[in-house]
């Protein structure tokens, strides 16, 4: 059971999505996730610092370099190893709901 | 706002999250700034809760979980009760209104009672300062210094570091065109010193200055300085004309300069006394007003006053005082001097607003406990589901809050709202109240009072849920049968209010009967269509009194020509605002003991005085235009000196003498008039026309006399032919606040009005609070027994007797309360005595009244629930079962 990792949540998840490919500054990231997500994910600053702030305690994220004052966060080797465990969850659970029928075959939006 | 974040986080994201937030902020605009502002803030709350767990466990993977788990719990319970709240709009409204009613009047009356006797007075080390005076214990109890003894004070004491007297008094202002009135201030040379005060320009008096001859400089206040002077520097060294005489300008005292008296200053004028003179303690001695003093540091006011009545006790004896004669010194701090008798009002009303928020919470608490019973079905399921009972508790504790600090939200926006308006309503004479400042001590005071809110009306639900067992989803669970626990608090509740409403009543009605009784009653005069006109009249001008009746007598017969004019007269303007301590002597009686000699008021009047106030003439008769200084010297003498010192005996025709050789034959008896103010009672007085004393004067300081003016039309409409004919006649003359009398008698009772209104706001607000509570409390046991009611109606009960049922259920709720709040009110209004003039704290009229009132109210209220259960249909009800 230990080792079994924990889902992440959806804003965490989206977070470390949103980094897979390049680092960005914070406002990047709200942007990006705000249009990844469909706009279903919207975080305020806020809301944002406490979780790239938590990310960072977790070490699934890291700070880049400074860039003026803004500084760039990027993903760690536990982030991405996070980031993909989660996408094999959900993708072992989409699997099991075209099992089940629940989706269809194919595609999903 | 980054600053509401713990310190690490803030090193960590400071900047960077500041980029971002401008980034944000620009490209969304203003619209969205009150949802990031609120999402920083909670942010920023939430990171401080989790903040010590994170560092005192250290490692994060176990904080991230624990941590959040505590604080979103009640995150997320705040969360669901603001939903819950606002999925309830019309009783979240109702709840956070009365919260913030109480809130609101509790802060605001606080705010006022902080301003005025909390905050230190405008001075360095303002609680070092002491207020002294001499107290003279004869017929009277006047607080006044002999200048000698004041003298003696200074270099006997042990305790203080400097004192200083001072007097204030009227004077005329001369300037190039005009001459106005400005009020003037004799004190020594030491105040400004004690007081800490560097004067803006100039200096401040010396020593030598305090003595008669040296006297002939003074300091202007800033205001004087800006309006007259024109604010220029090199005012220092100029000469002004005060009333004839020249004095040169030697100071200008700072802009927030506040001088320690009802009134603002305009002039500072050494104390000016002989003090050589002064010593001999002969009948020339002066007096002083004010005396106060700084202690020396680490010295208590209980030490100060001992070492004081030791200096008392050996002072020199002055020979006008008998042996029996006592002269006592007193001593209190200045602030509660300045302060007076406001306290004990400002205490009352804060009393009042307490029993407010207490009917407050008492209404709020109706409100969640008829909600709780409506949410029964959905407390249960949540209990179904697993919810254990602690958890409901804390989550209903966490809606309270919410309603709480809404609550709060809305009574300090309410405070502050109505600031100004408070501000308007208050005298200017109280210290302190340029301004009402929130500060900490008012914020601590409003979560102080929400705090004690929330455990008031949080109380009630939360010991019917004890009552009422774990809430079950059987269907009996909504007929509420195991309820009489939850009945009786309802019921209690309502009375509890309604006993406050009997005190609030019977408390603004005793204060309103007291200040028309002040106001209105007893006067003595008729007010209306009068017109008050004190005039500064020039000694120097008029040194002899023929000089000055002459003038008088052109000023009458040229005020009475107006249109619209029926009369004028020369003489006292009442009220005053003390007692007379002149002695005089009774004919054919041996000369008592200067101590005990009778006293009296002795203003000189023209004769047409009395006609022109509406005095009556008693018996014998009134002063004539004939008593001119050839004929016999003739008085009249009030009501009351008749009867306290010729009890039993005839006073018209004896005669009486206030100086050495002159007699005066008392030729009439008029009317009592409150010469001593406007709350004390009548006293002895002797009227002497102005033609045969000599004399004008009517104060005690200065040259102040006044003129009234009758007419047959609005007094206001004559005031300026008045002012014009009195300028007319002579323009050195200057004409101080001229005021129709119902104006000046208004201002005169300007606090037992405030204080009555106030409290008749708080016994208003109160008597609907209880009314609302009574309503709310009688329909929900309406709601609550509809089956009972069912049941009687269906076997054969009346639509009546359900009516009559239900109004004697609330007749019972209101006696009960009634009774109750009697006896608390009988309690209570005592401390009120010494506020209340001409009226018995336990006047039973007063309760009565109140009594009656409340009850006919309360019973209206309880008319409409009791209709509702009458028309209950049966079959309805047993249907649904």
């Amino acid at each position: 059971m230990d080792d079994l990792p924990e889902p992440l949540k959806a804003a965490d998840f989206h977070i470390l999505l949103v980094l897979l490919e390049t680092p960005r500054h914070g406002y990047e990231i709200m942007k990006e996730v705000e249009r990844e997500s469909g706009g279903r994910v919207r975080l305020e600053v806020g809301t944002l610092y406490r979780l790239l702030a938590r990310l960072l305690d977790e070490g699934l994220l890291e700070q880049g370099e400074e860039d003026g004052r803004r500084r760039n966060y990027a993903l760690t080797r536990a982030g991405r190893r996070a980031l993909k465990s989660e996408a094999e969850r959900l993708a072992g659970v989409v699997n099991l709901l075209r099992v089940r029928k629940l989706l269809p075959q194919g595609d999903v939006h | 706002m980054l600053r509401l974040f713990p310190p690490r986080f803030r090193r960590t994201f400071g900047a960077d999250l500041l980029a971002t937030f401008e980034d944000h902020w620009r490209e969304s605009g203003w619209r969205s700034a009150p949802g990031i502002l609120a999402n920083l803030a909670e942010s920023a709350f939430l990171e401080r809760l989790s903040e010590p767990r994170r560092a005192r466990f250290g490692s994060p993977e176990l904080t991230a979980r624990q941590g959040d788990s505590l604080v979103m719990t009640f995150w997320n319970d705040l969360r669901f009760s603001l939903r819950m709240l606002r999925k309830a709009p019309a009783f979240t409204v109702v709840a956070v209104l009365v919260l913030a009613l109480g809130v609101g009047a509790n802060t605001a009356m606080f705010s006022v009672i902080n301003a005025v006797l909390l905050r230190p007075l405008p001075y360095q080390e303002s609680g070092q300062l002491v207020w002294l005076t001499e107290i003279l214990k004869s017929n009277t109890t006047d607080e006044i210094t002999l200048t000698p003894d004041f003298m003696d004070w200074r270099t006997q004491n042990h305790v203080f570091t400097a004192m200083a007297a001072y007097n204030a008094f009227d004077s005329t202002l001369i300037g190039a065109g005009d001459s106005i009135q400005v009020n003037t201030v004799k004190a020594s040379a030491a105040l400004l010193p004690l007081l800490r005060v560097q004067p803006l320009l100039g200096r401040t008096f010396t020593a030598n200055e305090d003595q008669k001859g040296n006297d002939q400089v003074v300091m202007l206040s800033y205001a004087l300085w800006q309006q007259n002077f024109g604010g220029r520097s090199d005012v220092v060294g100029q000469s002004i004309r005060l009333d004839d005489q020249l004095f040169t300008v030697v100071g200008v005292l700072p802009r927030d300069f506040y001088f320690p008296a009802s009134e603002p200053v305009d002039i500072l004028k050494p104390l000016g006394k002989n003090e050589a003179l002064e010593m001999q303690r002969s009948d020339g001695m002066s007096f002083n007003r004010n005396v106060i003093a700084r202690l020396k540091p680490g010295v208590t006011l209980e030490q100060a006053r001992a070492d004081m009545e030791v200096v008392q006790s050996h002072l020199a004896r002055p020979a006008m005082l008998s042996a029996s004669a006592t002269l006592t010194v007193k001593l209190l701090p200045l602030r509660e001097h300045l302060v007076g008798d406001a306290r004990a009002a400002l205490l009352m009303l804060l009393g009042a607003v307490g029993f407010l928020l207490l009917m407050a919470c008492a209404n709020v608490a109706n409100l969640l406990l008829s909600r709780a019973v409506s949410r029964q079905r959905e407390l249960a399921i949540r209990g179904a589901l697993g919810a254990s009972r602690g958890r409901i508790a804390a989550q209903l504790l966490v809606e309270s809050l919410a309603l709480a600090a809404l609550g709060c939200s809305g009574g300090l926006a309410l405070a502050i709202w109505t600031r100004g308006a408070i501000l308007g309503l208050l005298p200017k004479t109280i210290p302190g109240l340029d301004s009402l400042p929130l500060d900490f001590r008012v914020l601590a005071f409003t979560m102080a009072s929400v705090c004690a809110s929330i455990l008031v009306f949080g109380l009630g639900p939360a010991m019917t849920g004890a009552a009422g067992g774990s809430p079950s989803l059987n269907a009996e669970a909504r007929t509420f049968s195991g309820g009489s626990s939850r009945q009786l608090w309802l019921r209690l509740s309502a009375a509890a209010q309604m006993a406050i409403a009997i005190v609030l009543l019977t408390g603004s009605g005793l204060m309103l009967q007291s200040f028309w009784r002040q106001r209105y009653r007893d006067l003595g005069f008729r007010s209306d269509q009068l017109l008050a006109v004190p005039v500064h009249f020039s000694r120097t001008r008029y040194p002899s009194g023929t000089k000055q009746s002459e003038f008088l007598d052109d000023l009458m017969g040229k005020l009475c020509s107006i249109p619209g004019v029926a009369g004028a007269a020369v003489g006292t303007i009442p009220p005053g605002d003390f007692h007379a301590t002149n002695n005089i002597r009774i004919e054919g009686r041996p000369l008592a003991a200067p101590i005990n000699r009778p006293v009296a008021r002795q203003p000189s009047v023209s004769a047409s005085y009395f006609q022109v106030m509406g005095i009556p003439v008693l018996r014998g008769r009134g002063l004539l235009d004939s008593d001119m200084p050839n004929t016999e010297p003739v008085v009249l003498v009030s009501e009351t000196l008749a009867r306290r010192y010729f009890p039993g005996e005839e006073p018209l025709g004896r005669r009486v003498s206030v100086s050495r050789d002159s007699w005066w034959r008392i030729a009439g008896i008029v009317g009592d008039v409150k010469t001593a103010g406007l709350g004390a009672g009548p006293e002895p007085v002797i009227y002497f026309p102005y033609h045969q004393s000599g004399r004008v004067d009517t104060g005690f300081l200065g040259d102040n006399i006044g003129i009234l003016v009758r007419s047959v039309v609005d007094p206001g409409a004559v005031a300026p032919e008045v002012r014009k004919r009195i300028s007319q006649l002579d323009p050195s003359i200057s004409i101080g606040d001229m005021q129709t009398m119902d104006h000046h008698l208004n201002q005169s009772a300007a606090r037992p009005r405030l204080a009555a209104l106030l409290l008749g706001l708080f016994a208003g607000l109160g008597l609907l609070l209880s009314i609302v509570g009574l309503y709310g409390v009688m329909s929900f046991l309406v709601r609550w027994r509809v089956r009972e009611i069912g049941i009687r109606l269906a076997i054969g009960a009346r639509p009546g007797d359900v009516l009559r049922l239900i109004l004697v259920e609330s007749g019972k709720v209101i006696f009960t309360g009634a009774i109750a709040g009697a006896a608390a009110a009988f309690w209570l209004n005592r401390l009120m005595q010494g506020l209340l003039y001409g009226i018995s704290p336990a006047d039973p009229l007063t309760f009565a009244l109140s009594i009656a009132f409340l009850s006919a109210v309360g019973l209206t209220a309880s008319y409409l629930p009791a209709l509702e259960a009458s028309a209950v249909d049966p079959m309805t009800t047993l249907r649904a079962e």
